[in-house]
């Protein structure tokens, strides 16, 4: 099966200040992920953790400063925009600013349908009605304007939008972020059952640990621009290895705080070691001087000393790591119940 | 009733700014008596001793009459006319030539962005009336000398403000995504960019009028502008300041006319900024 977007070691850094004393931020380092046909891949990590770059470097927005990106097995910067319309989509965080004010919203919702089709108007506003009840939105809609709709329904008119073409890959970028919590429940069932039916492959990117495990296949948990732990919806929850997701979990309310909490320092990590060393609750000397090896087990990997030593002590063929063997952290891991949609 | 939205969208605007909305009034007034002054019962501008010379106004001659005995108010009128007139053409043509340099250089960034940019920079340097003096001295002097002039004195405001909406409205995610699901140039700039960045270029157009009245009147001051026996209400103050010891309601009937059509334009370009300010429109909103 060809995987649908295939990111190589990618790094991105941006530079600032002046040129004799530049800055230089690594929004992106040495990342690698696999997007495969009606999957969707969860990325969560706080803010500045470089989900946003990631997934404007899926859709060809962002250069890379080194590594490969392909889509559909051809390198990203070898295609042309023309070969490409019609199958990148992408629904933004903030609903406000997604739609063209000026368009009434079967305008928005065809626009890209005309791009890449040249359909007639009659034939586009079809299409457009028919994609605008399959979002829920009544047939109405259409003809108003943006600034006339709430933020859910505007929500919807941008996922319509996305889908209209029948993209391969559409980026979901905090979608679901700027929206009460019940609307959110929505567009994630919407987000589900329209993914089931047309089958698109998808990135979705959310600081709500919730909201990922209830729409992803796969998630991948980033810190300054690199992956910590990448694994299968159900492990991440279940087991999840890494100091920093369990801190993030910890965060959001999902596994005790004690021992998981993560340390407020805002000093970048060391430059020889381990990211996430001043902030991590269960840094050993090692995590400053060696960079974390790579740990792969069932559907997963992850990037920790003490996760990789932990795998050592274990029975060592690629199981689970059980809790105990995490050694250091010694804390309870009891999941509390979650009340999710659906 | 046709006039029935017009009507309904001035009742918004003179909510929000009372003073720009008599000032609009105030300036369609002028622009129709300047416009249908041949229609009204008035003296012909140019028929030369139809009254006594310099006869001071009266019920009869609002603005007295000057040396050659023509009606002054049918000279002002006229004047106007093609004061407005010319301001109004070449503003409409900087507007036109600004939006489309403006967004070219929003667009294109970089190389071509510095170029413009700095040559606006350059032009915008110049004082109006020693760019007219300039251009007056190429082309000579008359009509098309005013327009080029008013032209250059109002472009690079308008494309400067235009690359700075349009440099906005490029970053958001509306353009992004029409970017994405591959929209040519031309389709970017025309329908996302253009129809979200009309506010601040129709606040600029309406102060640029006001500009391109001061500057023809400048310039024809100098008697560089239109030429006799065509007049503009620039010329007639300079016929009038000959006489403006003797016969100084020479200059009132021209200079009120001018200062009320500039204070007029200026209130309602104020007017448009008021009205327009999201701010404001979501203070209504809540």
């Amino acid at each position: 099966m060809t995987t649908i977007i295939s990111i190589r070691n990618a790094s991105v850094q941006f530079r600032s200040g002046p040129p004799w004393a530049p800055r230089i931020v690594n929004a992106l380092h040495n990342v690698s992920i696999d997007i495969k046909p009606r999957q969707i891949v969860g990325l969560v990590g706080e803010s500045g953790s470089g989900k946003t770059t990631l997934g404007r470097v899926c859709l060809g927005l962002q250069e890379l400063t080194s590594g490969t990106i392909e889509f559909s097995g051809t390198p990203i910067a070898k295609l042309d925009r023309k070969q490409l319309k019609g199958q990148l989509a992408a629904v933004l965080q903030n609903p406000r600013m997604s739609l063209n004010p000026s368009l009434r919203v079967a305008h928005s919702v065809a626009e890209p349908l005309k791009i890449d089709r040249h359909l007639s108007a009659t034939e586009a506003r079809k299409q457009v009605d028919k994609m605008l009840e399959r979002v829920g939105l009544a047939s109405g809609v259409g003809n108003r304007f943006p600034n006339e709709l709430s933020g859910g329904q505007r929500q919807r008119v941008s996922i319509a939008r996305a889908l209209i073409t029948n993209p391969k890959f559409i980026l979901f970028d905090e979608a679901v972020s700027a929206l009460d919590v019940s609307v959110q429940a929505q567009i994630l069932n919407l987000l589900r059952e329209l993914q089931s039916s047309a089958g698109f492959a998808a990135l979705f990117i959310s600081h709500d640990l919730a909201a990922t495990r209830y729409v992803c296949d796969r998630v991948v948990v980033l810190y300054h621009g690199g992956i910590m732990e990448e694994c299968g919806r159900r492990m991440l929850y279940r087991e999840a290895r890494h100091p920093y997701t369990r801190g993030l979990q910890a965060a959001s309310g999902l596994i005790d705080a004690a021992g998981t909490a993560l340390k407020l320092d805002d000093r970048a990590g060391p430059s020889s070691g381990c990211a996430l060393f001043r902030r991590c609750p269960v840094s050993m000397p090692r995590c400053e001087t060696q960079l974390p090896p790579t740990r792969t087990s069932g559907e997963g990997s992850v990037f920790c000393h003490l996760v990789s030593d932990a795998g050592a002590t274990s029975s060592g063929d690629g199981d689970p790591i059980s809790h105990d063997a995490r050694g250091a952290a010694q804390t309870p891991f009891r999941r509390r119940s979650l009340h999710m949609p659906g | 009733m046709i006039l029935q939205p017009v009507i309904h969208h001035w009742r918004d605007f003179n909510r929000a700014d009372r003073l720009a909305g008599t000032a609009s009034v105030t300036m369609m007034v002028l622009i129709l008596v300047a416009l249908l002054a041949p229609l009204l019962p008035l003296d012909p501008p140019d028929q030369v001793a139809a009254h006594p010379r310099l006869s001071e106004p009266s019920a009869d001659l609002v603005f007295g009459s000057d040396n050659l005995g023509r009606n002054m108010l049918s000279r002002v009128l006229q004047g106007a006319r093609i004061t407005i007139l010319l301001s109004a053409i070449a503003v409409l043509l900087a507007s036109v030539a600004g939006v489309a340099i403006g967004l070219i250089a929003a667009y294109s960034g970089k190389a071509l962005d510095e170029i413009i940019s700095r040559f606006s920079d350059i032009v915008f340097s110049f004082p109006a009336v020693l760019m007219g003096l300039l251009i007056t001295a190429i082309v000579g002097p008359g009509e098309f000398a005013a327009i080029c002039a008013i032209i250059l004195v109002t472009l690079p405001p308008i494309v400067r403000v235009v690359r700075a909406a349009a440099m906005e409205v490029t970053g958001t995610d509306y353009v992004t995504i029409a970017w994405l699901s591959g929209a040519s140039p031309a389709r970017l700039l025309l329908v996302n960019v253009l129809p979200n960045i009309s506010v601040p270029v129709v606040t600029q157009v309406a102060y640029s009028i006001s500009i391109g009245m001061l500057v023809e009147s400048a310039l024809s001051f100098l008697g560089l502008g239109p030429q006799p026996p065509a007049a503009s209400l620039g010329s007639l103050l300079r016929e009038g300041s000959v006489y403006i010891t003797v016969a100084p309601w020479l200059v009132f009937g021209p200079a009120i006319f001018l200062v009320i059509a500039i204070w007029s334009t200026n209130l309602i370009g104020e007017g448009l900024r008021v009205f327009f300010d999201p701010v404001r429109a979501r203070c209504l909103e809540e």
